[in-house]
């Protein structure tokens, strides 16, 4: 009986730490992955309408023919998010449902729309059920894409309830789109804006003692 | 009646975690007078001698638990306070709001591997605080078996795997909320 105790706890002993270092193991690896996963925001190109421009007003019908406005002051005070897909898009069908959940959160200040472009309207109809877009406007416009020079998908542009491009970019994960609405909050449009402001800041309080 | 294994399990515990931070502040000991400059509770004359003193405590300290060359009561007494007082520092600071600065409270003192300050750090310091104070309980006697020695051994390996991993929640925790909410 006893060699029978002295046996258990001696396996027990073993997997205690080998638990343990399993546990710290993981904790670590979870450490150099937020290490290795540093924040990166949209990319912005360098084309196409400003950040702070007054965006045009574009009236046009959505797949369901109800008329959708795009750009300029909204009426709901609401900031809109145009999400440029295609359902030849891969990377789309996966970002979809994070728009949907990100606008989920946002909803009281942000409305989605989902744009695309092409003729065959019914393939469009198919992809909004699929991805179950129903509650939210999908245009078919490619004067839309032209005018924000949309030139790779997935691509979103934020539009702030003014009227005013508040950022845009090619989106691919959830990280991305929430830069650009903290692009918004922060009014600052750009990493490199971030560094150039710090840069700014830091080269007046150096003029300021030396003079 | 508190096992004597459990004392002494503490101890060499406590005693080892102590002395490896003294040994990290004296080997870092400019690092650990910027760390000691951030919290911002020494007056500034005061720094570079606490810098020196501090980990001087912290060998008697240590070397106390595993020596026994003071009394069990005050070494348990005396770690207690010094950990009350990392964790009131911390506590002032996290109230302050001023949370961005190494604590100088990880171990193995990569430089790379800082820690910012949060409340996890104050849990932690008064758990360590309460295993400290257990050791006030009076504890029978009684003569170690080869057993005994075993359990001491395993108790100690693997409450130094679970620390670091502690440590290493902690600190991802305290990453985790630099991000965006919501």
């Amino acid at each position: 009986m006893t060699e029978a105790i002295v046996v258990s706890n001696v396996i027990l002993w073993v997997v205690v730490i080998v638990l343990a270092l399993v546990v710290l193991a993981l904790a670590r690896q979870v450490g150099v992955l937020h290490e290795r996963v540093a924040p990166a925001g949209a990319l912005m190109p360098t084309n196409g309408p400003k950040v702070g421009e007054l965006t045009e007003s574009l009236s046009m019908p959505d797949i369901n023919g109800k008329t959708v406005t795009i750009g300029g002051p909204n009426p709901d005070k609401l900031n809109t998010l145009v999400m440029f897909i295609s359902p030849t898009c891969p990377v789309c069908k996966s970002l979809v449902p994070t728009a949907k959940s990100l606008a989920n959160t946002e909803r009281n200040r942000l409305q989605l729309m989902f744009a695309s472009d092409g003729d065959k309207l019914e393939q469009h109809q198919a992809y909004a059920k699929d991805l179950k877009l129903e509650q939210f406007p999908y245009v078919l416009s490619e004067k839309l894409g032209m005018g924000y020079e949309v030139s790779k998908l997935p691509f979103a542009v934020l539009i702030g309830s003014d009227g005013t491009l508040q950022s845009k970019g090619l989106v691919n994960t959830r990280e991305h789109l929430e830069s650009l609405i903290e692009a918004m909050d922060t009014g600052i449009a750009t990493l490199q804006d971030y560094v150039g402001l710090a840069q700014q800041k830091f080269d007046n309080s150096v003029k300021e003692k030396a003079s | 009646m508190l096992d004597p294994l459990i004392v002494k399990a503490i101890s060499i515990g406590l005693g080892l975690m102590v002395l490896i931070a003294a040994y990290h502040k004296l080997a870092n000991g400019a690092a650990f007078r910027v760390t000691l400059l951030e919290y911002q509770l020494l007056p500034q004359w005061l720094v570079a001698p606490a810098a020196k003193f501090i980990p001087v405590i912290e060998i008697l300290l240590g070397s106390s638990w595993l020596l026994s060359f003071y009394s069990q009561p005050m070494t348990a007494i005396g770690s207690a306070a010094l950990l009350g007082i990392y964790a009131l520092a911390i506590g002032i600071n996290l109230y302050r709001g001023r949370v961005h600065f190494d604590c100088g409270c990880s171990f193995g003192g990569k430089d790379e591997n800082e820690q910012f300050l949060s409340g996890g750090l104050v849990a932690r310091n008064v758990l360590l605080i309460g295993a400290a104070l257990i050791t006030l309980i009076p504890g029978s006697n009684r003569a170690f078996g080869f057993g005994d020695y075993a359990t001491l051994m395993g108790a100690l390996v693997a409450a130094t795997f679970l620390f670091a991993a502690t440590n290493q929640l902690i600190s991802n925790r305290a990453t985790i909320n630099t991000w965006r909410k919501r």
